[in-house]
């Protein structure tokens, strides 16, 4: 029965690894706007369509 | 700009159910504007849209269409934006930026709202000469932009106002935001380290329950101990600092007893496994922590989402300046708005919000009062009369004597008196810290009376063993967990209906509201003026150009929406000679040998049409013999009638407190069915409040500024349109889309809260009757314990959510 000591030692490392995992991506950043990714990739698709480029210069400036 | 309106053949008439192509406004016939085969509800709406398909950008309404947006804000004029040349000079840029590469500067930009807005902003670099890159968070709206070239700041905030947003740029407090992120992600920290202790715990204390024993039982009380060593040492460090500090302010707070539990839960089963002993709680102490941990969690999430859209940081420069009289050079200087003193002579110009209280110089001017009203009819006012800050100029332009500014002035007293009342309201302690105090001592009672007479009938031994126990499982769960679970599920669930909560604390008020007040014009109604009864077939081809001719001449709604009611004629507008002004009554003007005036009426019937206020009786006269009659007004909102009757039939007392005229207001109570004994007309701000603070229990709806004093006095304070940012500044709740039912479902969020909270005290008080009394007589082992106190949390978990489910099926079935 004395494995069980060993499983648990592993069960215990893995969720320790996960936890790290997770205290890393906190600290990162990856939680700290749960908005606006989200909401960005689905604009990636659509771009700036095609005009006349001095009338564009022209409305920028 | 230019084309609008006065566009050549804009068709008679609108399409069915119209809505502005840009921002999806409902179009009424005072606010339509037809320009390239589109309509829009303002200038501003059609030039963006013709600015956004020159750049390109069309994709916006591709993406509005695809997420289904169907309505948002109006752009706001660029021409009334402030400048942002100052962001290019030298003393600015010294003073405020760092000469560090990337040159980064953030800007918080009212107006976003979706993901197109999000598309188009952070698209600018891709044509932008100067910027380098743009990252927008829309749940706060700041944008962070780092620039190319260090004396181009002003390149952003200028491209961004054509689109019709408003930036201001920030300074961020940096160390303070990096504070409060560091303190965000922390939390979240604590919390998972919480879940993957207790959970684990709770797996080998299972083994222990079910009968592991000699060096198992060993080893694995062993790991519980050292596992659970980071949840009471690391994750529960924000109860110890909130009891020191409550102590400190000699106050009683809920945390108490959580810490004494943690505690005394701690060191007790350290004790106990040290000594061989079996009272050991690791699990249930370590459980209790990650619950209360992730209920606060949930609830500070919430809270945010809706405090983020409020501005961050502090708005750089008050950039508003204003044309002064400098009497040595004998002309207008251009000013900041703070150096404005009284005595001073200054001129405004057409849209302009004047910043003051003043007296009136020049001969006349039109001013819209809404702000002090909340009618957007503009009125006119003579030389000598006084001028309220907050109005906005609607004639060319006019020269004003300064009497007040800032602070003193009439707006500024009222908004000081908000916050005053705000202060006070949001000081008064809560039921959950009540709640503690009493808890607190009565647990502390008990103990001291149990430990000394357990310990002269049995041994002083078991007497603390079973007090510790009986300290353990006396558990305020109902208020540490239960009461943010139950005010975070309403929270919640009223934001997805688009109603936002300033405060929790408007559930605990919601329940007593009995009476509510209600402002007419665009809370009630639309407040959208158009005409609502004309019959023009009778008016010949000649009259009908007549009437365009001379009505183009006025920028007065009225005229604007006699013009777009007839459309513009192929044929050739005849000339407009003698146009003249007629003080409170019309106009009057000459066009060829004909003479045509245009004279309000006071004497108004009642519309037949349930829904329609007609406000406003125009003669038409030719020569003096009536040539045509015509209606404007408002309309109430299509739900107006059927919520004010659900509410009545809830038991609630209706009023009705308006700025408006006695007829205007008299009629929307007649067609609500509202007695005339509960409408207020003519109301100025001041009245408002103090008609709302002579009845208990009340809650105040309204759209405007000019509800601001009655939204503080009321107990509870609804605003219905206009901006988050200020909005929430000034009432305690506000409501996004403009739904009246959502009134009615807020209340009933109250309602559903206020029994949850009922609900949950309740068992809360008989689980630590009974498992109280069974510790103290011995019977609670730590089976027992693991066992009782998460199947209470639990219990009372599923109670605060059966509470919501309950309003959901509610409105479902209301809706069917």
């Amino acid at each position: 029965m004395n494995i069980i000591f060993l499983t648990l030692g592993v069960s215990i490392a893995i969720a320790l690894l996960f936890l790290a995992a997770f205290i890393w991506a906190t600290k990162k950043g990856q939680y700290d706007d749960l908005t606006t990714p989200s909401q960005r990739m689905l604009l990636d698709d659509y771009e700036i369509t095609e005009t006349k480029k001095d009338e564009k210069e022209e409305q920028v400036k | 700009m230019k084309n609008t309106a006065s566009s050549p053949g804009i068709p008679r008439g609108l399409p069915k159910a119209a809505h502005c192509l840009h921002c999806g406004e409902e179009l009424g016939l005072s606010n339509v504007v037809f320009s390239n085969g589109n309509y829009f509800c303002c200038t501003g709406c059609s030039s963006v849209f013709e600015l956004l398909n020159t750049l390109g950008l069309g994709n916006f309404y591709k993406i509005k269409e695809e997420q289904n947006i169907e309505k948002t804000g109006r752009p706001i004029d660029p021409e009334k934006a402030e400048e942002y040349g100052y962001l290019d000079q030298d003393n600015f840029i010294n003073q405020y930026t760092s000469s560090e590469y990337p040159l980064k500067m953030d800007f918080y930009i009212e107006g976003i709202h979706c993901g197109a807005c999000l598309w188009l902003i952070e698209k600018i670099p891709d044509y932008a000469p100067h910027i380098e890159s743009v990252s927008l968070n829309m749940s706060s709206s700041v944008a962070t932009v780092n620039f190319k070239d260090e004396k181009k700041f002003s390149s952003f905030p200028e491209i961004v106002k054509r689109f019709g947003y408003k930036a201001h740029p920030i300074k961020i407090d940096e160390e303070a935001q990096e504070l409060k992120r560091k303190e965000n992600r922390k939390s979240l920290i604590r919390l998972s380290i919480a879940a993957v202790c207790a959970g684990n715990i709770m797996l080998l204390s299972a083994a222990i329950y079910s009968g592991a024993e000699g060096v198992f039982a060993k080893h694995f009380g062993l790991l519980n101990l050292l596992l659970s060593l980071p949840v009471v040492a690391y994750c529960a460090v924000p109860f110890y600092k909130s009891v020191i500090s409550s102590l400190r302010s000699r106050r009683v707070t809920v945390d108490i007893p959580i810490v004494f539990v943690i505690v005394v839960g701690f060191f007790l089963s350290t004790y106990n496994y040290l000594n061989g002993n079996d009272q050991v709680y690791f699990d249930s102490v370590t459980t209790f922590i990650f619950l209360l941990l992730a209920s606060r969690y949930f609830l500070k999430s919430i809270q945010e989402r809706i405090t983020k859209k409020e501005p961050a940081g502090r708005l750089l420069f008050s950039q508003n300046r204003i044309l002064i009289w400098d009497n040595q050079n004998k002309q207008f200087f251009l000013e900041p708005i703070e150096d404005l003193r009284a005595g001073q002579k200054v001129k405004l110009k057409k849209g302009e919000r004047i910043p003051l209280d003043g007296e009136l110089l020049s001969p006349d001017a039109e001013l819209n009062l809404s702000v002090l009203t909340g009618e957007n009819i503009p009125q006119t006012v003579l030389k000598h009369d006084v001028i309220y800050a907050g109005s906005i100029l609607e004639s060319e332009q006019a020269i004003i004597e300064v009497t007040k500014t800032g602070d003193s002035t009439r707006i500024g007293k009222l908004l000081d008196e908000v916050e005053k009342n705000y202060r006070s309201k949001i000081s008064s302690s809560t039921y959950s810290d009540k709640f503690a105090t009493i808890f607190t001592l009565l647990v502390g009672v008990i103990a001291i009376i149990s430990f000394v007479t357990i310990s002269t009938i049995i041994s002083p031994a078991t007497a603390l063993s079973r007090v510790m126990a009986f300290v353990l499982i006396a558990c305020p769960c109902a208020f540490v967990f239960a009461l943010p679970l139950s005010l975070g599920f309403s929270l919640n669930s009223a934001v997805e209906k688009g109603i936002l909560i300033k405060s929790t604390q408007i559930f605990e008020k919601l329940p007593h509201v009995t009476n509510i007040f209600f402002d007419k014009t665009g809370t009630l109604t639309k407040g959208v003026y158009k005409i609502l009864k004309w019959n023009t077939e009778k008016l010949s081809e000649y009259d009908q150009a007549a009437i365009v001719a001379i009505e183009k001449e006025s920028s007065h709604p009225i005229a604007r929406a006699i013009v777009s009611h007839l459309g513009d004629k192929d044929v050739k507008l005849p000339g407009v000679t003698n146009f003249k002004h007629i003080y409170t009554k019309g106009i009057e003007a000459r066009v060829g040998n004909h003479i045509y005036e245009f004279m309000s009426d006071k004497d108004i019937k009642s519309s037949n049409d349930i829904n329609e206020i007609i406000t406003t009786k125009i003669v038409i006269n030719k020569d003096g013999e009536t040539l045509s009659e015509l209606y404007l007004g408002d309309s109430l909102k299509e739900d107006a009638k059927f919520v004010v009757n659900l509410l009545r039939n809830k038991g609630y007392k209706l009023h009705i407190l308006s700025g408006d005229n006695e007829n205007n207001v008299k009629q929307t109570a007649l067609k609500l069915g509202i007695a005339e004994e509960d409408i207020y007309w003519e109301q100025t701000p001041e009245e408002k409040a103090l008609i709302v603070k002579g009845l208990k229990h009340s809650m105040m709806i309204g759209d405007g500024l000019n509800d601001t004093s009655a939204f503080s006095s009321a107990d509870v304070g609804v605003s219905v349109q206009g901006s988050v940012e200020e909005s929430l500044k000034v009432s305690d709740a506000y409501i996004l889309n403009n739904n009246l039912i959502n009134i009615a479902d807020l209340l009933e969020h109250g309602n559903i809260t206020k029994k949850s909270i009922k609900r949950n005290t309740l068992f809360s008080v008989a689980y630590n009757i009974t498992a109280g009394t069974l510790a103290l007589l011995g019977y609670i082992n730590p089976l027992a314990a693991a066992v009782l106190m998460p199947l209470s949390s639990l219990l009372l978990i599923g109670s605060s959510l059966y509470g919501q489910n309950n309003l959901n099926q509610k409105r479902q079935g209301a809706i069917l």
